[in-house]
C-alpha cells in the first residue's frame, strides 16, 4: 500500500491536465511500477488512492461552496442527500482506480516470473 | 503464463467497460439505454465526467467570492480595459474606445450569463429540440412557424448598413466567442454538464433573435382568433360589450384633454380607396382551442406581463430635482432576464440593466438624463386567412387573382433523433403560421410587426449616450418593435413619456378580428408618424406615468386597441402620485412597493352586495368578516386576500361558464377584469350571468353564493392539502422557475404580496423584474435597484439568488456609479481584473 499516496498524487495531476478517464491510467501507469504484490492489493491500493484524491477535491469544493450545488445535485438525482452523492463520486473513482491499479499491476506479473 | 495473461485481459476489460459505462448518458448505452428510455435515468449525465471532481460539477461549486484572473490578454482589443466589480458583482467596464467597451461587455457578460444566453437564443429559432431530445419539437415548431429566425436574420442584414449599432453588436459578438473560445469542459456552467451538451459560437444572428424573442414576449399575445369566436358565435354587440375598445374611467398615459396638434395620416396609395369588407365576422370561421381540444381560459396561471414607470418633476419633490421609477414585469426566471453594468468609455458612461445577449444598456441612466420602459401592448400582430389555389400551396388568393408563395424549409435537428422536417409557407403578408386549423380547414397568415426589421440596438446605443430631451428624441425615433413607453428624466429638470413603436394605421376594428388576406384593403395601408404617436413632456400635473394602459383618451386621432390595457395599476399610481408632495426616494420605493388592490376595492362590495350574512354557516360568517375588515392590502401574511382571490376566480368561472365550459370546445378568452366587474354591478341581470347548464335563469345574486362558500371549502382543503396556512404569499405561491424547468435550480413560495393588477405586480410566474430609482440631485446621481435574483447564472453559486430575500421585502440596493475608476478606493470593489491586447 505504500504506492496509494503516490497514486493520490499522480491521480490529482492527471485529473488536472487530462479528461476524467485519465485516473486509470495513472492508477495503472502506478501499479506497473510500484508492483504490489498481489492483484488485491493493488486494487486497494488503487481504489484507495483515487479516492482519497476524487473525496478530497470534492470534499474542498463542496466546503467552499457550503454544500449548496451538491445539494441541488443531489435533488436532480433523486438522492437523499449531497453525502450520498459525495459517496458516489468517490465510490467512481475508486472503481477507476482500482481497476486501473490492479490492470497494470497483472500487466507486470506477466513478465515476471 | 495464459492464466495471468487472462487476469490481465480480464481486468484491462473490465477497466475498459467500466470507463465506457460511466463516459455515457445511460440513456445511449447499448442493451439498456432502449429500457430507460422513458425514464429519468436515461437523461443523466454521463457519470465519470460528471462526477469528476477535477472537471466535472464540482468545479461549479463556486466559493461566495468567485476567482478570476487579475490579467487577461485578450487579441482582439485595442486597449488596456479595466473591469471593477463591486461587491454585488455589478462590472463596471472602463475602456478606452467604442469596440473594446462592447467586446468586454460580450466577455464579461458571457462569463456570468452564457448558458442563459444560448439556451434563450436557441428557444426563439426553435431549436431547443437540439437540447432535450424530442420534447421540444412541438415548441420548436411553433416557434419557426412564427418565423422568428426569419425575422432576425432580416434585422441582421439591414444592421449591416448601420455605422453605429452594427460595429456595437459585432464587437459584443467577438467578446463573448473569445470567452467562449476560452472555456474546457471544467469551466462550462453546469447546465452544459447536466444536458451533455457544448455551447456553439456566438453570432449576431444571436443577438438579433434576443431582440426579436422580446418582441415576441411583448407583442406576441394575440386574440383576434379568440375573438373572431365570440363574434361569430354571440354576435358583433357581444364582442363590443366584451371587449371593448376604451373602458369608461380610465386614466390614460396622456392626461386626457390633451389637444392632438397635428393633421391624421390618411392610407395612400392604390388601395386607399378600397372597401374593406363589410361584415368582419360574416365569413369568419370558427376555431377549436389548440386545433382539437378545449383551452379553459385561466387568467389566474396565465403569466401576465406588464410593467409601471413614471417620473415625477422637481415641483413634486423633496429635492426639487425629478426622480424616475420603472419596474417591468416579466415571466420571472432563473438566471434572472436582467443583468447590472456600467459601460464608460469616452463618450459614454451608462449604468442600468441589459438582456444578457446584446451590446449595450436597456434600462438605466448616464450623467445626465435616466430612462425606464414599460410595454405599449398595442396590437401589431394581425391574422389573415389565406386561400391556395390548390395543394401544392404554390399560389395563393390576393386580390381576386394568384399569387405565388415562398417557402421555406424548417429542419428541426432532435437530439439522438432523426430530424423533423416543417415547410412554413411564406404570403406577402407573412408566414402561414396555422395550416388546416379547425374543422373548417383554415390557413391563417400572420401579419406582424415584429418581422420587419427594424434597429432598436441604435435606440439604445444612442439613449446610452443621450444628454437632454432632444437627444432621447432622436434616440426613439429607431425604434420600432416591441412598442414601447419610455420614460425620460434628465438633469435639467425636464421629464417627458413617449409611446413608441411603429403602428399601423387602421380603419376601426381592423385586426381586432380575422382578417381576409384576399382583400387587398385588411391590409396595413400606412404606418403612424413618430411625431403623431403619444407623447407629453413637463405635463402641467407634474408627473408622467405608465402601466400598459391605454396610451390616450378616445380623442385620440387613429384607432388602436389592445387586448389587455390595464386598468387599476395605472389609476392607483396616478391617484398616488397627484395626492405625494414633497416626494422623497423613499416614498416612491413605497409606491414600488405598493399593495393595494385597486380591482377588489371596486369588486368586493359588488359581490358582498349579494350574499346574505344569515344565509352562511359559522365558519362562513368568519370568512366574510374576514373579507369585511380587510384594508384591501395584498400584504404577504394575511389570509383576506387568499379568499378573495379563490372567491373572485369562481365567480369569475360561473360567470363566464359559456367561454370555458362550451359543448363545442371554441377557442375563447375572458374579457378583462374590469369589464366582467362593470356589467356585475351594472347588469346582474345581464343574460351572461345565466349558467347555460341550468333550465333556470341566474342572475349574478345566484352566482355570488356558491362562488363564496366553495372559496371557503377551496381554503380550507387548500390549508390542508399543503399543510400551512393559506395566507396570501402561500395561497399565491410566487415561485421564480429555473429556464429549463429544473426545479432544484428554481425558487418556489417566495414569500411575497402583491399581484397581478396592483403596483407590486408580483403574481405566481410574473411580476417586477427589476425595480430602479433613479433621482437628480445637486451632487449627481443618487440610485437604487434590485432584482429576483444575482448576477451569476450559475446555479451553484451563493451570489445566483442573492438579491431574492430583500426584492421580495421591497428592498433595494444603492447602485454604484462610478465616473473613474482610479478613483474607487479599496472596500468599494470586490476585485478587478484588467483585459490586456496582445502585444504585437
Amino acid at each position: 500500500m505504500k504506492i496509494t499516496p503516490i497514486i493520490t498524487i499522480v491521480a490529482a495531476i492527471s485529473a488536472w491536465f487530462f479528461p476524467w478517464w485519465s485516473v486509470v491510467i495513472a492508477a495503472g501507469l502506478a501499479g506497473l511500477i510500484g508492483n504490489p504484490k498481489t492483484a488485491a492489493l493493488a486494487y486497494a491500493a488503487g481504489f484507495a488512492g483515487v479516492g482519497l484524491a476524487w473525496s478530497a477535491y470534492a470534499l474542498f469544493l463542496n466546503f467552499q461552496n457550503q454544500g449548496l450545488l451538491a445539494g441541488k445535485i443531489a435533488t436532480i438525482f433523486h438522492l437523499p442527500n449531497s453525502a450520498t452523492l459525495i459517496s458516489i463520486t468517490i465510490f467512481i473513482g475508486s472503481l477507476l482506480g482500482g481497476f486501473g491499479c490492479m490492470t497494470g499491476a497483472l500487466l507486470r506479473k506477466i513478465f515476471e516470473k | 503464463m495464459v492464466s495471468k495473461i487472462l487476469k490481465f485481459t480480464g481486468s484491462l476489460l473490465a477497466s475498459f467497460l467500466l470507463v465506457y459505462i460511466l463516459g455515457k448518458q445511460p440513456g445511449q448505452l447499448p442493451l439498456v439505454g432502449a429500457k430507460l428510455q422513458n425514464s429519468p435515468a436515461a437523461m443523466l449525465p454521463p457519470l465519470g465526467k460528471f462526477l469528476n471532481p477535477f472537471g466535472g460539477f464540482w468545479q461549479n461549486a463556486e466559493a461566495p467570492i468567485p476567482v478570476m484572473p487579475p490579467k487577461t490578454v485578450l487579441e482582439k482589443l485595442q486597449a488596456p480595459v479595466k473591469v471593477v466589480f463591486d461587491d454585488r458583482l455589478v462590472p463596471h467596464i472602463f475602456a478606452q474606445n467604442n469596440p473594446d467597451l462592447y467586446f468586454v461587455q460580450g466577455y464579461i457578460t458571457a462569463s456570468m450569463r452564457l448558458w442563459q444566453m444560448e439556451f434563450q437564443t436557441h428557444a426563439a429559432a426553435g431549436r431547443l429540440s437540439e437540447i432535450v431530445g424530442s420534447r421540444g419539437i412541438e415548441f420548436d415548431k411553433e416557434q419557426r412557424r412564427k418565423g422568428l429566425t426569419y425575422a432576425a436574420e432580416k434585422l441582421v442584414q439591414m444592421l449591416g448598413s448601420d455605422s453605429l449599432a452594427d460595429p456595437a453588436v459585432h464587437a459584443y459578438t467577438e467578446g463573448v466567442n473569445a470567452y467562449i473560445s476560452s472555456l474546457s469542459y471544467r469551466n462550462l456552467p453546469v447546465e452544459y454538464k447536466l444536458l451533455n451538451y457544448e455551447p456553439e459560437p456566438w453570432t449576431t444572428l444571436k443577438c438579433a433573435l434576443l431582440q426579436k424573442k422580446m418582441a415576441d414576449d411583448l407583442t406576441g399575445n394575440s386574440t383576434d382568433i379568440e375573438y373572431t369566436n365570440l363574434a361569430t358565435v354571440m354576435g358583433k354587440e357581444a364582442a363590443t360589450l366584451l371587449y371593448p375598445q376604451y373602458f369608461e374611467g380610465q386614466d390614460p398615459i396622456i392626461p386626457p384633454g390633451t389637444k392632438w396638434n397635428f393633421t391624421p395620416v390618411q392610407p395612400s396609395g392604390k388601395n386607399a380607396t378600397a372597401q374593406p369588407a363589410g361584415n368582419k365576422t360574416g365569413y369568419a370561421p370558427v376555431f377549436p382551442a389548440n386545433g382539437q381540444n378545449l383551452q379553459t381560459p385561466q387568467p389566474e396561471t396565465e403569466p401576465t406581463i406588464g410593467s409601471n414607470n413614471w417620473a415625477v418633476s422637481g415641483s413634486k419633490t423633496l429635492s426639487g430635482k425629478p426622480i424616475l421609477c420603472n419596474d417591468p414585469h416579466l415571466q420571472l426566471n432563473l438566471p434572472s432576464i436582467w443583468f447590472e453594468t456600467q459601460l464608460s468609455a469616452p463618450g459614454i458612461n451608462v449604468y442600468g440593466v441589459t438582456i444578457p445577449g446584446g451590446p449595450g444598456i436597456v434600462i438605466g441612466f448616464n450623467d445626465h438624463i435616466a430612462w425606464g420602459v414599460t410595454n405599449a401592448g398595442v396590437d401589431v400582430k394581425d391574422w389573415y386567412k389565406i386561400t391556395y389555389k390548390d395543394a401544392s400551396k404554390n399560389e395563393y388568393q390576393y386580390a381576386d387573382s394568384w399569387r405565388k408563395t415562398e417557402k421555406r424549409i424548417e429542419t428541426i435537428k432532435v437530439r439522438n433523433q432523426p430530424d423533423v422536417v416543417d415547410t412554413v409557407t411564406y404570403t406577402h403578408l407573412g408566414p402561414v403560421v396555422f395550416e388546416n386549423y379547425g374543422p373548417q380547414k383554415q390557413n391563417l397568415a400572420l401579419r406582424w410587426k415584429a418581422h420587419e426589421p427594424s434597429n432598436e440596438f441604435k435606440t439604445f446605443y444612442l439613449l446610452n449616450r443621450a444628454k437632454n430631451y432632444a437627444d432621447y428624441e432622436q434616440a426613439l425615433s429607431f425604434y420600432e418593435c416591441p412598442a414601447q413607453n419610455f420614460a425620460f428624466a434628465d438633469s435639467q429638470g425636464d421629464i417627458a413619456i413617449w409611446e413608441q413603436g411603429k403602428f399601423p394605421v387602421r380603419y376601426k376594428e381592423q385586426g381586432k378580428f380575422i382578417l381576409d388576406g384576399n382583400n387587398p384593403a385588411d391590409e396595413w395601408q400606412a404606418f403612424i408618424p413618430n411625431q403623431q404617436t403619444p407623447h407629453i413632456r413637463n405635463p402641467k400635473r407634474g408627473f408622467i406615468s405608465s402601466a400598459n394602459q391605454h396610451p390616450t383618451d378616445p380623442s385620440y386621432p387613429y384607432y388602436y386597441q389592445a387586448n389587455d390595457f390595464e386598468y387599476y395599476r395605472n389609476r392607483r399610481i396616478n391617484r398616488r402620485l397627484t395626492e405625494m408632495d414633497s416626494i422623497s426616494i423613499k416614498d416612491l420605493q413605497q409606491l414600488q412597493f405598493d399593495n393595494y388592490n385597486l380591482q377588489a376595492s371596486e369588486s368586493l362590495p359588488v359581490m358582498l352586495r349579494h350574499l346574505k350574512p344569515e344565509e352562511l354557516d359559522s365558519s362562513q360568517q368568519t370568512a366574510l368578516q374576514t373579507l369585511q375588515k380587510w384594508d384591501f392590502m395584498n400584504n404577504p401574511d394575511d389570509t383576506a386576500p387568499a379568499l378573495y382571490e379563490a372567491f373572485w376566480q369562481n365567480l369569475l368561472t360561473s360567470i363566464w361558464d359559456e367561454l370555458n365550459s362550451r359543448p363545442d370546445s371554441l377557442a375563447m378568452v375572458y374579457p378583462e377584469n374590469a369589464v366582467t366587474i362593470r356589467l356585475m354591478d351594472k347588469q346582474p341581470d345581464s343574460k351572461f350571468m345565466d349558467v347555460a347548464a341550468t333550465p333556470q335563469k341566474e342572475t349574478l345574486k345566484d352566482l355570488v353564493k356558491p362562488a363564496f362558500t366553495k372559496a371557503v371549502t377551496d381554503i380550507a382543503e387548500w390549508t390542508v392539502k399543503n399543510q400551512q396556512q393559506a395566507t396570501w404569499a402561500n395561497y399565491k405561491g410566487t415561485s421564480v422557475m429555473h429556464l429549463a424547468r429544473i426545479d432544484a435550480f428554481s425558487v418556489k413560495n417566495v414569500q411575497t404580496g402583491g399581484n397581478y393588477g396592483i403596483v407590486n405586480a408580483t403574481g405566481k410566474r410574473a411580476g417586477p423584474s427589476w425595480r430602479m430609482i433613479v433621482a437628480f440631485t445637486n451632487n449627481g446621481i443618487e440610485a437604487y435597484g434590485i432584482y429576483p435574483g444575482g448576477q451569476t447564472g450559475n446555479p451553484g453559486s451563493p451570489n445566483y439568488t442573492r438579491f431574492l430575500d430583500k426584492w421580495a421585502k421591497g428592498e433595494y440596493y444603492p447602485l454604484n456609479y462610478y465616473t473613474n475608476p482610479d478613483s474607487i478606493k479599496a472596500g468599494q470593489y470586490l476585485l478587478i481584473t484588467e483585459f490586456e491586447p496582445k502585444k504585437k
